[in-house]
């Protein structure tokens, strides 16, 4: 007890005389971890340090909290941390950002066990606004906030983080871990594949497959197989699936494990028929449905529907409907007509329907690129990205 | 009843009635667009055991039996007993006649069987102990061989023990047994000395493995072979030369002499010119199984009117080889080659006078005549269908030939009707749409089809729609590529990395093993009751659909 004292009224000078770094070292310093061995007392603790001045102190308090086995009164204690997070001073944080980070995370997880996500977004919104040094940073606590944004589907939030690009990581002190790195870019793709973005998702999940490793994750290849189906929904199949960079064990995992269910359906895309397509999703849907992906794999078909439909626009400029439905191996001239609705509709194909023959007549595309706005934003996008080659250097 | 089995490429044994397919040309030309749209043809190739109708043809027995010799007679005639109902007796007693000059033991006693379960009348004359005979008299030579060539070895006169190699080697050639033949002589190579034995090394190698259908073998050995004959030319080159200097010394008895061997140096260079002809065919051959039907008709065109004629017997025939020319040709060769190559080189008019059919086939295809070129083509079909070397190709080779002739008939035209280019291709309509659709898809041909009129279009590219559209899209990858490579000089420069703890002994912690996956699933409540779920997976499911 009478330790407990002396260490309270340590770092309460260390506090008020300003010496942050001296604190975070005291702080942190495993062997003089009276704050946790001392969680009984923890309440009357937090009372005597009032925020902003004294936040690392509290911040240590906290995260003592978090750290104990378990947490009597979860809602006040996410009260405490809410009320912390708003009132606290930003630089005292920026020493110890590993203990925020950590709050956050068993918050996170006892939120998702009790499946009350919805409440702690706020919380790891402001805490994410807290403790980045500048938009483009990456915290740990981003995979958190996506992880709690996914699972109460509400995405404005996570969006605006996601939205940002990302130029650094803060390495909290070395309690970075890669997995929070993964896992940010994990669940971010699937945030862009729920609002349909897909093109956003392929990139997102490529960075996942992509980190430098020299042992293969499981959210890798998980990730891999969403890359897949989303890369053939957004309907641009590239030529080599995956960027040269990426690191040799990785590829060969991939090969070995999601290689005959995954990797095939790019062939099976370009060269094949809309009944081999199903055929061959029904052999592995066992497989899709372990992944949890058959609701990607519905789109992919209708993705399949319309790259056949456009490569018919290349080999003809009129074609009947019935004609059509015979090619794409649809099942009547009525759904050919549906999907040909759809892809005009969303500009994916130039044509139009003469209901009186039952004919289609495919044109070219009528952007002539002569507008100024385009040619502005041809400008516009140019600039940028010489911008961003300049920061690259 | 596979006597010819060795020639046969399907692994299924399917009684294709190609009887139906050849007779009618609008068949021929369903079949073909059909199996265009399957992407896989099973009926019309030439697989397993088919039988092919020649009634319409003329085609005789003769010209085998007259224009081959040896092995080679006898395996053409098994082929056409297998594939012909209409000559299977002739052909399997014809062949039994040539057997019986060899010491081919096993294929005789498979063709006695033949005739004898179909009850064919045998031929007076058949010697019913032949079979014992010259099995012994085969293995009495063996052993009288191997008895040579032991003592040759040691004696150890290098030449004597290859003459020994090459006649064991013959031995077994006759016989049939070509695995040991080839050994025989492959081992005879350790003794050849100067380029002559390299040459008689390789071309015993070339025809053993060549009736083994080892075509990589036969390839390499021609290569072999054709420096060994550079290099004997190069030699005989050097020995004229001095030959003509010693001819200014005034010695009246070197005139004697040196006519003689002017002219032993002239036979050899004749011989030597046959021999690379030789090589031509061998080569020719392997690269028409090997489907490089460029390379074979190239080679084929290089081999003389003269030596095939006269020196060729055992290997192949000038119709034969006119037949390849004009198929790998056609399905390959640009117009002006065809012209200047073929039609109008007069080696090659020597052959076409041969085969009157060939002659009009190119003929009409080169004055684009092309539905009688086509109409001639499916009449010789059937001939062709009996020759061994040449049937896993032929169909594809017709197609070829159909893909240039509407790809050179669509070049000259900014559109077409389709109605005329199919009176003019000899098929319908429907089937002409599919075939151009796979065309257009596979790049051959820059067009677009008005399928209400039916007329084909050039596609006309708008370049200045591209060059924007391209414009575009490589903003978009450039902003891509420029994020992902920010992101990972951000991750290198915090130096994180993927590991297993396993291994390494970092301070980072370690993140990746399987148990990764265990506490991301949990219980979660669901419309469909208490499934387990992954987090992630669950909204992303729920608002996928």
């Amino acid at each position: 007890m009478a330790t407990l004292d002396q260490f309270v009224v340590n770092i309460r000078q260390l506090s008020t005389d300003g010496k942050f770094s001296d604190l975070a070292q005291t702080l942190s310093n495993p062997s003089i971890d009276h704050l946790s061995k001392n969680i009984q007392y923890i309440d009357s603790i937090i009372a005597t340090f009032p925020l902003p001045d004294y936040s690392m102190c509290m911040l240590a308090c906290l995260h003592a909290i978090a750290k104990a086995p378990n947490i009597p009164n979860f809602d006040a204690f996410l009260s405490q941390v809410d009320n912390f997070i708003q009132t606290s001073s930003a630089e005292q944080v920026q020493y110890l950002p590993q203990y925020l980070c950590e709050i956050c995370h068993v918050i996170t997880e006892q939120l998702r066990k009790e499946n009350r996500a919805r409440l702690g977004v706020p919380i790891l919104y402001r805490a994410i606004e807290l403790l980045r040094r500048e938009p483009g940073q990456l915290l740990s606590i981003h995979s958190d906030l996506y992880q709690l944004c996914l699972l109460c589907q509400w995405f404005e939030p996570a969006l605006t983080y996601l939205d940002a690009d990302i130029v650094d990581i803060n390495r909290e002190n070395g309690k970075f871990d890669v997995k929070h790195l993964l896992l940010a870019y994990y669940y971010g793709g699937m945030i862009y594949a729920c609002i349909k973005q897909f093109d956003r998702a392929g990139n997102f999940f490529e960075n996942v497959i992509t980190v430098p490793s020299q042992a293969t994750s499981a959210i890798a290849i998980e990730a891999y197989k969403k890359y897949v189906l989303v890369k053939l929904i957004s309907g641009s199949i590239p030529a080599n699936p995956l960027p040269t960079y990426t690191s040799r064990t990785v590829q060969q995992t991939i090969g070995s494990v999601c290689g005959a269910q995954y990797t095939e359906l790019f062939n099976i895309f370009n060269n094949q028929t809309l009944a081999q397509f199903d055929e061959f999703v029904n052999r592995h849907r066992d497989q899709y449905a372990r992944d949890r992906n058959l609701g990607l794999i519905k789109q992919t078909r209708t993705a399949f529907i319309c790259n056949s439909i456009q490569q018919l626009t290349k080999t003809f400029l009129t074609v009947s409907l019935k004609d059509l439905a015979n090619r794409v191996q649809l099942q009547s001239t009525t759904e050919a007509e549906r999907y040909l609705l759809d892809m005009i509709e969303n500009e994916q194909i130039f044509a139009s329907i003469n209901k009186q023959d039952g004919m289609v007549i495919f044109h070219g595309s009528p952007e002539k690129f002569d507008a100024n706005n385009m040619l502005a934003k041809l400008q516009d996008e140019t600039e940028k990205r010489m911008q961003a080659e300049k920061q690259l250097r | 009843m596979n006597l010819s089995r060795n020639f046969e490429s399907g692994s299924h044994n399917q009684q294709m009635d190609v009887q139906n397919i050849v007779s009618s040309s609008g068949d021929t030309n369903n079949n073909l667009s059909t199996s265009h749209s399957n992407g896989n043809s099973t009926a019309s190739s030439y697989e397993g055991n088919y039988q092919v109708n020649i009634s319409a043809t003329g085609f005789e027995l003769d010209t085998i039996t007259s224009s081959y010799t040896g092995l080679m007679r006898i395996y053409r005639l098994l082929y056409i007993a297998d594939h012909c109902p209409a000559l299977h007796n002739e052909a399997l007693l014809a062949s039994l006649k040539y057997i019986q000059e060899t010491h081919f033991t096993s294929i005789y006693k498979q063709v006695l069987d033949e005739l004898k379960k179909q009850n064919i009348p045998l031929p007076n004359d058949l010697d019913p102990n032949w079979y014992e005979k010259t099995q012994r008299g085969y293995t009495q030579k063996l052993e009288k061989l191997d008895t040579d060539l032991r003592n040759f070895r040691t004696n150890s006169i290098k030449d004597s023990i290859r003459r020994g190699h090459d006649d064991l080697g013959d031995h077994y050639l006759d016989a049939g047994d070509f695995f040991n033949a080839i050994r025989c002589y492959v081992r005879s190579r350790d003794y050849c000395v100067t380029p002559r034995h390299m040459i008689t090394m390789c071309m015993n190698v070339i025809k053993a493995s060549f009736y083994m259908q080892n075509w990589s073998n036969v390839l390499s050995y021609v290569s072999k072979a054709e420096q060994a004959i550079e290099s004997l030319e190069s030699t005989a080159k050097s020995s004229t030369t001095t030959t003509t200097t010693t001819t200014t010394t005034p010695i009246p008895t070197s005139s004697v002499v040196n006519p003689m061997e002017v002219s032993t140096t002239n036979a050899m260079i004749a011989s030597d010119a046959i021999l690379a002809s030789r090589l031509k065919v061998y080569a020719g051959i392997a690269e028409l199984a090997t489907k490089r039907y460029k390379l074979a008709a190239r080679h084929f065109l290089g081999v003389s009117f003269e030596h095939c004629s006269n020196h060729f017997q055992d290997l192949i025939s000038p119709q034969t080889l006119i037949q390849y020319v004009c198929l790998c040709s056609l399905a390959t060769f640009e117009r002006s080659e065809l012209h200047r190559l073929i039609i109008m080189s007069p080696n090659m008019k020597q052959y076409l006078e041969l085969e009157p059919s060939v002659r009009d086939i190119l003929l009409k295809f080169y004055e684009t005549s092309y539905s009688t070129c086509l109409a001639l083509m499916s009449q010789i079909e059937p001939i062709l269908a009996l020759d061994q070397y040449l049937v896993p190709h032929l169909r594809t080779l017709y197609y070829e030939i159909r893909h240039r002739i509407i790809i050179t008939y669509f070049l000259p035209y900014k559109n077409a009707s389709m109605t005329i280019m199919a009176t003019q291709l000899n098929t319908t309509l429907d089937d002409l749409e599919d075939e151009l659709v796979n065309l257009i898809r596979l790049g051959k041909i820059k067009a677009r089809i008005d399928s209400k009129n039916k007329i084909l279009y050039v596609a006309d590219t708008d370049q200045r729609w591209h060059a924007y559209q391209h414009a575009v899209t490589i903003t978009k990858q450039s902003e891509k590529i420029t994020r992902s490579f920010l992101l990972r000089s951000a991750i290198i420069k915090a130096n994180l990395c993927v590991k297993d703890d396993s291994i390494s002994s970092a301070t980072r912690s370690p993140n990746n093993n399987n148990n990764m996956n265990v506490p991301r699933r949990h219980y979660v409540p669901t419309g469909q009751g208490n499934m387990m779920m992954d987090e992630g997976e669950l909204s992303d499911d729920a608002a996928m659909n």
